[in-house]
């Protein structure tokens, strides 16, 4: 305080000060005069702003003007011009310097009586000359600029975000960011002991909400010059506190002593070692510790506590640019680092620049203090330590506010950069993209210019695959992989694939599919479509996607331009693919086809083809030959409907034989086949083997039909001859009656199968195919099909029982017909005897001969008795074996039905004994039938574990009452 | 092409029906009356070749041969713009074109006097088919024509042509009118036995119903042969409509009978079809669908054969085969079954798993119909037997007073006896026992009781 000064000078001033208030006992107020005065003293001896009269117009203008008070400015304008007009006054800058003085002390006298931001401020403006060789020097005017100027711009360009900030929300998310720190479990010591002061002390101090309810209107250099004063005052007050002493508001002077060093060299070595520590590089006082990268002071310096904690905070920052150089380093080493990463370490390596140039601001400063200190030959260059503060060079708690921000911003940056270690590709994209969420507004920016250059090797990745649908990825960093040996059909299916741990967090996984989907069509029509032709709107998407921002990327924004531009894409390659399909390709054309043929819908060809071709499948399998089948497949088509295909389509048709093995006849192996080639192969390849399956199903039950049919053809005219015969009677009853059951089963099977189960799902799937929307659609639905119908034809794995059961049912109409074929030649061969015995006896009776002797007689009668009682006799029996074998198939047939988890077969249970033939037969298979049973069944029997009124007891006691 | 049948048209009846028929196929396939197929019927889903082949110029020609002792209707159709569809060869006019004078016996001994000729039509006809299927024959019961030729061509196609089918469509008389023929009821039985015992499908065509159908259901006061005809010609035409447009199944014919014919002998099918609608109805806007039309086939009002509805009787279906033309769900049909089913709509024989079978079949797209659904139902029923039964009483009522006979002796086949009557009278007498033993469970064993 003035009293302790021995200075003349000042003591005059003092009384002068005191007297023109007369407030002589307000101190306060009388040391804020007493500083102006030594202020314009000080400039009035040093003559610095002759030429900068028009500098403090124009900075009075703008204080005016930021001051609500602009309808002044021309006030002033007009007053500054008369002034200058006028001779009177000589030293005008002087008096406009004095003038703005007063008026920004009023101001901030008006929102606080503290003195500090005075004191602040003229230190502020008396900054030396050597830091406006900071980046603003371009400016002829700001080169008598103060800090003030300096500092917020020197900032700025260290940010690249570039875009301003108010400082109370810099406080408060300074605070904040310290808060969450210190939950963090990394954090040190040295935070978590700042953290909790500032936090109890910074905020509820009336003076920091002062200075921030005062931001909320000013903008620009002022502004951070208030943020700058409020934070120096926040740090002031620390230290106090931590002194223990009470925190009285007279001025910083009266706290100031109590941090004070040792020796006044020691701060300056601090500051140094601070200032290199920021670089990474250890000092005489603080310590390189290479394992945990920090600082830590020398021991053998004492430094008091307060002091040791404000560096050892500051020292934070030196360990947060050493932890991430250390990441960039590694990751640079790295020999397989990818693009993403080179694009994350290049922006954390930029934002790296950016911070040295401030150290080096940082650092100048601090050189020119030091050069100045020594050499000032002013009266005031004496004063100690605190002078030199208080003239505004670096001081420890400057270097706490500047070092601050970048604090803030390195936490940030490490922070990114520790959790992208080890990841690559998406996952480095989606954990940088995670920063993205953070309530920090800094963080979240840091994080999205991260973003965007992490992103942007993604993005041209991208790109390219969506309008070329090439993969330029060399170190699989993109979520789209391909697979290079496949080709061919099973291209859409495996060459390419959605890498789910590459996909970044901010592309949903339906977008990753649409995008592997638009570039795999790409490739699918250059590949396997040989389609050339240029897609429609490929130029326009190129040009969106290069107009499109990088950032579009990634924000949240689905229905943005970009996420519009892909869905475009993703559509007309799409629809391009379904053209090339079905235009060229005649993908339904085939798909019609298929159903024609191998799934019988062309009953004429199928029924005339089994009625040729089964001279042929009668003879062992190891008999045939392909070529005399394929001539009776090109017969069966000639003579049918089949012929007016289209040609292309015939020539896929083909027979084929299936694997031998030993006793197979010529049924059992042979089967149609349709080629696939070109891109329709890609729908049906992977489904040919269903198909197959699906015709040897149908092929068999048609079989069935055609054998028993033609059984009971030859039984029907045969009739008009066998009447002949009349002990045949019971046998050819015997026969129609199986035969007509046989053939009941075999129709409904049939009817059911390709009617109910086919044509069913045909026509959803047809119905499918006209929405579909891209090919997945296509082969979902064509999958969906085979599915069905497969269930249907019970060719999957919960019917395999049923298959079984009916593949006997099958063999068993084969064993009817051959009974029946052999008794149809019996019977003949037996009318052709009795003909000819008739025939014989007439004759010899017209010749006048004996119609027969008894030996010829006995014979005769003989055999017409071992006919009768012998082989009629014999066939009965073997068809009442036959039969009874038949309906126990068909009985557990229907008992398994009733049982299936197939709601539909169930239901075919009842088509199959509509008339309940089978059930008055089969007391168990009444119960199936009830209502409750199929409710029961749809509970999961549920309730037959309880064993209330359960099919399962009803199935258990069902022998019983048999 | 495999499958062909041949048409037979016999006497004034046979060829009346056989003429709607062929006009009627001619629509659905788009064929002109000169036998051209018309530019819009050329893509080629339908299977013309059944019922038509093509001659060197292109021109379809059906595979008919028209058979009459008596001018009129053959010249008929020759007046009419159909002329040019038929081969002329296949024509057959008596020379002396006396008619068969509504006797049987005249019918059938012509018969057996110009079966050279007539024969050399029907094998030039079955050379000209790859894979004959079989034969279809028109023709009425009661006439002289059609049941006393017909019953000779008959007899004579199953020695000739044993492995092949033979299916008749055969016309009633109409019980509710008088008729002319005093001798319609010989006439009857003695083509019944044939029918019975020769052919393996005859499509029962009842005159008495179609006259009732349409006066009841058209609301024609005095139907025309014509509109009744037109009836007849769409249950033909439906009836082989699987064989026409192929799909999966009954593509051919024995496909579509096998099931319905147990044993040879019990196959006299009945049909029922809905919706009917004639030409001067307006069109109905009643709603069809699946099971409305599934329901009302099994309705005795929509049945093309009048059978006494014998309550205490428990007459049974043998066997149904519907077949469903027009937009049809597949799964609709099967709900439809399940009520039928449900509500016992239709009573099914003891002794052997029967069903309400279903085939699903494609529409002619050159006929426009205003039913979305319609269905044609072909059955055999047990009751049929009562239709027999009544031919069998009004036999026995003229037998009893020897009535007409003399008619009859005219002719060499009952010149010494009436033999030939009374094993007709035989035969179908055991077709009825038959039908009957068919309502009981222990038809089974029906053979042996023959014994």
């Amino acid at each position: 305080m003035p009293p302790k000064r021995s200075n003349p000078t000042k003591k005059l001033l003092f009384d002068l000060v005191k007297r023109l208030t007369k407030s002589e006992n307000d101190q306060a107020v009388i040391s804020v005069y007493v500083r102006f005065a030594e202020q314009l003293k000080q400039y009035s001896e040093r003559s610095t702003f002759e030429c900068s009269e028009t500098y403090l117009a124009e900075k009075i203008k703008k204080t005016l003007q930021l001051s609500e008070s602009s309808h002044l400015v021309s006030r002033f304008e007009e007053l500054h011009r008369r002034l200058q007009c006028g001779e009177f006054l000589k030293k005008r800058e002087a008096v406009l310097f004095f003038l703005l003085c007063l008026g920004s002390s009023q101001k901030e006298q008006s929102r606080s009586s503290s003195t500090v931001n005075i004191t602040n401020l003229s230190h502020n403006a008396t900054l030396p000359q050597p830091i406006t060789s900071s980046p603003q020097t371009n400016d002829p005017v700001s080169s008598t600029l103060p800090t003030l100027q300096v500092t917020p711009s020197a900032l700025e360009t260290w940010r690249p975000g570039g875009s301003e900030m108010s400082v109370s929300s810099a406080l408060r998310s300074y605070v904040g960011n310290v808060l969450h720190t210190s939950s963090d479990k990394k954090s040190s010591k040295m935070h978590s002991t700042y953290t909790s002061t500032i936090a109890s002390t910074v905020l509820p101090d009336p003076l920091s909400y002062g200075c921030r309810a005062g931001q909320g209107d000013s903008k620009g250099g002022l502004g951070t010059s208030l943020h700058m004063q409020s934070s120096e005052a926040g740090s002031g007050l620390l230290m106090t506190e931590a002194n223990g002493e009470s925190v009285p508001t007279e001025g910083r002077n009266a706290l100031f002593p109590a941090p004070s060093m040792k020796s006044s060299a020691s701060e300056r070595v601090v500051l140094q070692d601070l200032i290199f520590s920021f670089q990474g590089i250890p000092g005489t006082l603080l310590k390189l510790d290479p394992v945990s990268l920090g600082f830590k002071l020398d021991p053998r310096f004492s430094v008091s506590r307060p002091i040791r904690r404000v560096v050892l905070r500051l020292a934070e920052l030196g360990w947060l640019h050493n932890r991430l150089r250390r990441f960039c380093e590694e990751a640079e080493s790295s020999r397989s680092l990818g693009l993403m990463e080179k694009s994350l370490v290049c922006a954390l390596r930029e934002e790296l620049t950016e911070y040295y140039r401030l150290v080096a601001v940082l650092q100048a400063q601090a050189l020119q203090q030091q050069q100045l200190l020594p050499s000032a030959d002013s009266p005031l260059s004496e004063e100690p330590f605190h002078g030199s503060a208080g003239s505004g060079g670096l001081t420890l708690r400057s270097l706490g506010v500047w070092a601050l921000e970048p604090t803030e911003r390195l936490r940030c940056l490490v922070a990114i950069a520790e959790t992208s270690k080890n990841r690559k590709g998406g996952a480095l994209a989606s954990a940088v993209h995670s920063f993205l969420q953070s309530g920090d507004p800094v963080e979240r920016r840091t994080a999205r210019h991260l973003l965007a250059a992490v992103c942007k090797p993604l993005y041209l990745m991208l790109s390219r695959w969506v309008v070329d649908g090439e993969l330029e990825d060399p170190y699989g960093e993109f979520f789209i992989a391909a697979d290079p040996q496949v080709t061919g059909e099973r291209l859409w299916y495996d060459k390419y694939r959605v890498q789910s741990d590459l996909v970044p967090s901010f592309v949903p996984m339906a977008e990753a599919n649409k995008i592997l989907a638009t570039g795999k069509s790409i490739n699918f029509l250059r590949e396997v479509c040989q389609d050339q032709t240029p897609i429609h709107g490929r130029d326009m998407l190129r040009q969106a996607l290069d107009a499109a921002n990088v950032e579009a990327l990634f924000t949240s924004d689905r229905d943005g331009d970009l996420g519009q531009v892909m869905e475009m894409a993703y559509q007309e390659v799409s629809r391009r693919v379904l053209d090339v399909l079905s235009g060229p390709h005649k993908f339904l054309e085939n798909l019609h086809a298929l159903r024609r043929y191998l799934l019988l819908g062309q009953g004429d060809f199928i029924r005339h083809l089994m009625e040729i071709i089964n001279p042929e499948l009668c003879k062992p399998a190891s008999h045939l030959y392909g070529h005399n089948l394929s001539g009776i497949l090109e017969t069966a088509i000639r003579a049918t409907n089949a012929q007016f295909e289209d040609p292309e389509i015939l020539q896929r048709l083909d027979v084929r034989l299936l694997e031998l093995n030993a006793g197979d006849i010529g049924w059992d192996v042979f089967t149609l086949d349709y080629h696939f080639s070109g891109p329709i192969s890609t729908i049906f390849v992977p489904n040919a083997s269903s198909y197959l399956m699906l015709f040897s199903t149908l092929w068999r039950a048609k079989r069935s039909e055609y054998v028993l049919t033609g059984s009971w053809k030859r039984q029907t005219t045969a009739m008009r001859m066998l009447r002949k015969l009349p002990e045949l009677a019971p046998v050819l009853q015997r026969t129609h009656l199986l035969t007509a059951e046989m053939i009941h089963l075999v129709q409904q099977m049939q009817y059911y199968m390709l009617f109910e189960v086919l044509e069913c799902s045909w026509h959803e799937m047809l119905g499918k195919l006209g929405q579909a929307e891209s090919l997945d659609d296509i082969l979902k639905a064509h999958m969906q099909f085979l599915d069905k119908t497969k269930a249907g034809a019970l060719l999957d794995n919960e019917s395999k029982r049923l298959a079984a059961r009916l593949r006997v049912v099958h063999s068993l109409v084969l064993s009817l017909e051959k009974i029946e074929t052999d008794l149809h030649n019996h019977a003949l061969q037996e009318l052709a005897a009795r003909n000819a015995h008739e025939n014989t006896i007439e004759a010899r009776g017209d010749a006048g001969e004996f119609g027969t002797d008894t030996a010829e007689k006995q014979a005769y009668e003989k055999a017409r008795a071992d006919f009768k009682k012998k082989y009629v006799r014999d066939v009965l029996t073997k068809l009442t074996i036959l039969a009874t074998d038949y309906q126990e198939q068909v009985k557990n047939f229907l008992l398994e039905l009733a049982d299936h988890p197939n709601n539909n077969l169930q239901l075919l249970s009842f088509r199959l004994d509509f008339n309940d033939h089978y059930k008055r037969r089969e007391p168990r298979l009444v119960a199936p039938y009830t209502y409750q049973h199929r409710r029961l069944s749809e509970m999961g029997h549920r309730v037959s574990l309880t064993g209330a009124a359960s099919p399962a007891l009803n199935w258990m006691t069902s022998p019983v009452s048999k | 092409m495999p499958c062909e049948m041949i048409t037979l048209q016999l006497g004034q009846c046979g060829n009346q029906i056989g003429f709607e028929f062929w006009k009627r196929l001619c629509a659905e396939h788009g064929i002109s009356p000169e036998g051209i197929l018309e530019p819009f019927a050329t893509e080629g889903l339908d299977r013309k070749d059944v019922f038509f082949y093509q001659a060197d110029d292109e021109h379809y020609i059906p595979r008919a041969v028209l058979l009459d002792l008596e001018p009129r209707v053959i010249h008929t159709i020759m007046t009419s713009p159909y002329a040019k569809l038929y081969n002329p060869e296949n024509i057959y006019l008596s020379k002396h074109g006396g008619g068969a004078g509504n006797n049987w016996a005249s019918g059938y001994s012509q018969g057996d006097r110009l079966q050279e000729e007539i024969f050399d039509i029907i094998d030039r006809e079955a050379d000209g088919s790859d894979s004959l299927e079989g034969f279809v024959l028109c023709h009425s019961i009661a006439g002289g024509t059609g049941s006393g030729m017909g019953s000779y061509i008959l007899e004579r196609l199953t020695d000739r042509y044993p492995k092949k089918l033979i299916e008749t469509y055969s016309v009633f008389p109409n019980q509710d009118e008088i008729s002319d023929v005093v001798v319609q009821p010989y006439n009857s039985l003695l083509t019944l036995k044939r029918l019975t015992l020769s052919a393996d499908c005859v499509v029962v065509l009842d005159n008495t119903a179609l006259n009732r159908i349409a006066t009841d259901r058209l609301h024609i006061q005095n139907p025309s042969f014509t509109q009744i005809n037109t009836l007849v010609s769409t249950i033909m035409s439906v009836s082989t409509t699987t064989l026409r447009y192929p799909s999966y199944m009954n593509n051919d014919l024995i496909g579509l009978i096998a099931p319905l014919i147990p044993t040879p002998r019990l196959h006299f099918l009945m049909t029922g079809y809905t919706p009917l609608t004639s030409d001067q109805d307006e069109v109905s806007v009643r709603k069809t669908t699946v099971l409305d039309v599934m329901r009302r086939l099994l309705q005795p009002k929509n049945m093309m054969v009048s059978t006494a509805h014998d309550r205490s009787a428990i007459h049974c279906y043998i066997s149904i085969l519907n077949i469903i033309q027009g937009e049809v769900d597949p799964t609709q049909v099967h709900k439809s079954l399940l009520r039928i089913r449900e509500r016992k709509l239709a009573h099914f024989i003891p002794w052997g798993p029967a069903s309400i079978q279903v085939a699903l079949s494609r529409k002619s797209p050159y006929i426009q119909s205003a039913h979305r659904v319609s269905g044609l139902m072909l059955a055999n029923h047990t009751n049929i037997s009562s239709l027999f039964d009544r031919a069998l009483q009004q036999y026995d009522k003229l037998r009893k007073r020897e009535a007409f006979l003399e008619q009859f002796r005219k002719e060499a086949m009952f010149k010494d006896s009436l033999e030939e009557l009374d094993n007709s009278r035989e035969v179908v007498q055991e077709l009825v026992d038959e039908y009957q033993a068919a309502t009981r469970p222990d038809y089974m064993s029906w053979g042996r009781q023959q014994q």
